[in-house]
């Protein structure tokens, strides 16, 4: 079923919540929707839970219009990042509280009950008398998911599912969510803050900022081919310079795991405020001062320094400090036209 | 090494000692005021009910309590059950409306009772459901009923539960409501997505989750009913059966039967008991 949002906003006092959104979420796939806190994820989603009305716009579920229907009528299942399993219920009333209320016959629920935890591989045996809290938070966590899929919905909505957990069991359910929602073919939307994890898991990946979409697409692109400056800065290690290029003042974006360092005795010439990038066979590049390395593993991390601006090179070469000269392929230098200026630059 | 040893024990005992008296200091004021304001003149009333008014050991106090009043002991816990039930019940539904939409006039309303005295309640109850009370006047107003065929709900079991649960709501959705608030959002949003009404919420998620303060504020307030005496006196049936204080202030003021009216005290005390037990058990608890 086609999920699609029209012109969705919502206000919350003075601040906007979420502001003329338009998207459509590809029919079972998973939809990431990242952005840093407030930027308005998090409203878009209880919106489509429907635990909050929207002040304008329009949303369809496949050929019905949603817009002012109660959460309950939506077909749109939450899961939550507290988990929010109800303490006082078994896991099976849990799981099965749903199916209850739709009036479902007792056989059919033990078996849809034990069918959607067997699929999230928690165990069945004890479920009617061991009660949420005591699983471990992966697993609690998976039970939520239970809960979500057991009620067949037409969407499955997400908020921040892994952040209660420790790294280790998120790297691990970040493949079992993934795999889950791959085997009951559902429309998902996923929200967090942690870009890897938007990569990693989704079909489409949205960057949300103060309540709009900045970027939509698919994760190579959104990570490659970053349309606007937030985008562009969002995603990965990533730094910003405010270099010249060609005597322009611009703002050069570039990421750690992409800079080439190349020993350069000749120490940079100051010609102006702002350091100047060259052009050659492909590659930009710029002279920098190279600190002493951290070892983070897979490489070396370098915080390096280009007229008072930093940023980090990471690299797999082992560097002495000194002055390089730092190059970033042109395909992977992100390009935007300079907010500041030669006043404002004076001022400070 | 045994100097060492020996003087460690030493200050360790001291400190334990320290520690010991400063522990009985913290709970000195609350056991001064329990021994001194409950224990001691239950102490007393239990003594006096055992004994004649010559200071005679007797069972004959209670023998004679039983048989006077018997049916009145049935009567004062069915009206305080009853009148617990629909305060709960009330309290419940109204704290889970308010949980979910924030109403501060309804709440208000709800919470006045808190600071209206029992005897003002009583004197109010009978005033607004008198045979010619404020409520069948208001009924007769509207020309649809004859003002003398409206029954007087004032002087019957019925005022008695109205006044008693008037007046203990407000108290009650104060409690409730603190343990309904005190519920992440997030359990009730999940009912919701599954399917569950505003109903629902309340019966399924807030009341079970609440239910060691539900059970606290029924406690108190099933205590509150059996030692209520301005109520009873103000709108007690007449011709039926009484609440027990009534019978106690009987006792007391007109037969003057302290013997009587100390195991009136006693048995109202153990029919108290056993909720206060619970109330013990889930305080020590939580």
């Amino acid at each position: 079923m086609e999920i699609c949002l029209d012109q969705v906003s919502k206000q919350y006092g003075s601040s906007r919540g979420i502001d003329n959104i338009t998207l459509s979420l590809p029919q079972g796939g998973l939809t990431a929707i990242v952005g840093p806190s407030g930027c308005g994820k998090t409203t878009l989603l209880r919106a489509l839970a429907g635990f909050h009305d929207i002040d304008s716009g329009t949303m369809r579920f496949g050929d019905r219009d949603v817009t002012r229907a109660p959460s309950r009528d939506r077909g749109a299942t939450m899961v939550f990042q507290n988990y929010a399993l109800w303490p006082h219920m078994s896991v099976f009333d849990n799981v099965a509280y749903g199916l209850k209320l739709r009036k479902m016959s007792r056989t059919m629920i033990e078996q849809k009950v034990h069918d959607v935890l067997t699929r999230v591989e928690i165990p069945t045996h004890d479920i009617k008398t061991r009660k949420p809290q005591q699983y471990s938070g992966g697993q609690q966590q998976r039970i939520a998911l239970a809960r979500a899929l057991v009620l067949e919905p037409n969407l499955l909505l997400m908020d921040e599912p892994l952040s209660n957990l420790d790294a280790k069991v998120r790297s691990r359910l970040r493949v079992e969510i993934r795999a889950i929602q791959q085997s009951f073919g559902i429309t998902a939307l996923y929200v967090t803050h942690d870009q890897e994890e938007a990569l990693s898991m989704a079909d489409f990946v949205v960057i949300m900022k103060d309540g709009r979409i900045e970027q939509a697409g698919k994760p190579q692109e959104v990570y490659y081919k970053p349309q606007t400056l937030f985008a562009a800065q969002f995603m990965g290690e990533s730094h910003t310079l405010n270099v010249l290029r060609d005597g322009k003042p611009m703002q050069l974006v570039l990421r750690s795991e992409n800079i080439r360092l190349q020993p350069d005795q000749i120490a940079a010439q100051l010609f102006s405020e702002y350091p100047a990038v060259a052009y050659k066979d492909g590659w930009y590049s710029f002279h920098a001062e190279i600190g002493a390395p951290l070892f983070i593993g897979s490489t070396y991390r370098y915080m390096a320094a280009v007229q008072g601006q930093t940023f980090f090179v990471d690299a797999e070469e082992l560097y002495p400090p000194g002055t390089y000269l730092a190059a970033v392929p042109a395909e992977r230098a992100y390009w935007f036209e300079a907010v500041f200026s030669q006043t404002s630059k004076d001022n400070t | 090494m045994p100097n060492l040893n020996t003087a460690a024990t030493a200050k360790g005992a001291s400190s334990s000692v320290i520690r010991f008296l400063a522990g009985v200091l913290m709970i000195a004021p609350a056991t001064l005021v329990v021994i001194g304001l409950f224990l001691y003149p239950f102490a007393g009333s239990l003594i006096g009910s055992f004994r004649t008014e010559a200071g005679k050991w007797t069972f004959t106090n209670y023998a004679y309590v039983i048989e006077t009043y018997y049916m009145d002991l049935l009567f004062t816990i069915f009206i305080c059950l009853i009148s617990l039930v629909l305060v709960l019940a009330l309290a419940s539904l109204l704290a889970g409306w308010l949980r979910l939409k924030a109403d501060p006039f309804v709440e208000f309303l709800f919470k006045i009772p808190l600071f209206v005295p029992f005897v003002v309640v009583g004197h109010a109850m009978r005033v607004f459901l008198a045979p010619h009370g404020t409520l069948n006047s208001l009924l007769a107003a509207t020309g649809l009923f004859n003002p003398d065929s409206l029954p007087g709900v004032a002087f019957s079991t019925l005022g008695l539960i109205a006044a008693l649960v008037w007046k203990n709501i407000g108290l009650t959705l104060l409690l409730v409501m603190g343990a309904f608030r005190g519920i992440n959002s997030s359990y009730l949003e999940a009912a919701r997505n599954s399917g569950a009404g505003g109903f629902r919420l309340i019966k399924d998620m807030m009341i079970p989750m609440s239910w060691g303060t539900i059970s606290v504020a029924g406690i108190l307030t099933f205590t509150s009913m059996i030692g209520n005496f301005s109520i009873p006196a103000m709108l007690g049936d007449a011709g039926g059966s009484q609440m027990l204080m009534i019978d106690l202030y009987y006792e007391l003021i007109y037969r003057q039967d302290t013997g009587a009216a100390n195991a009136l005290g006693v048995i109202s005390y153990l029919a108290s008991l056993g909720a206060a037990i619970y109330y013990v058990k889930k305080v020590a608890k939580s």
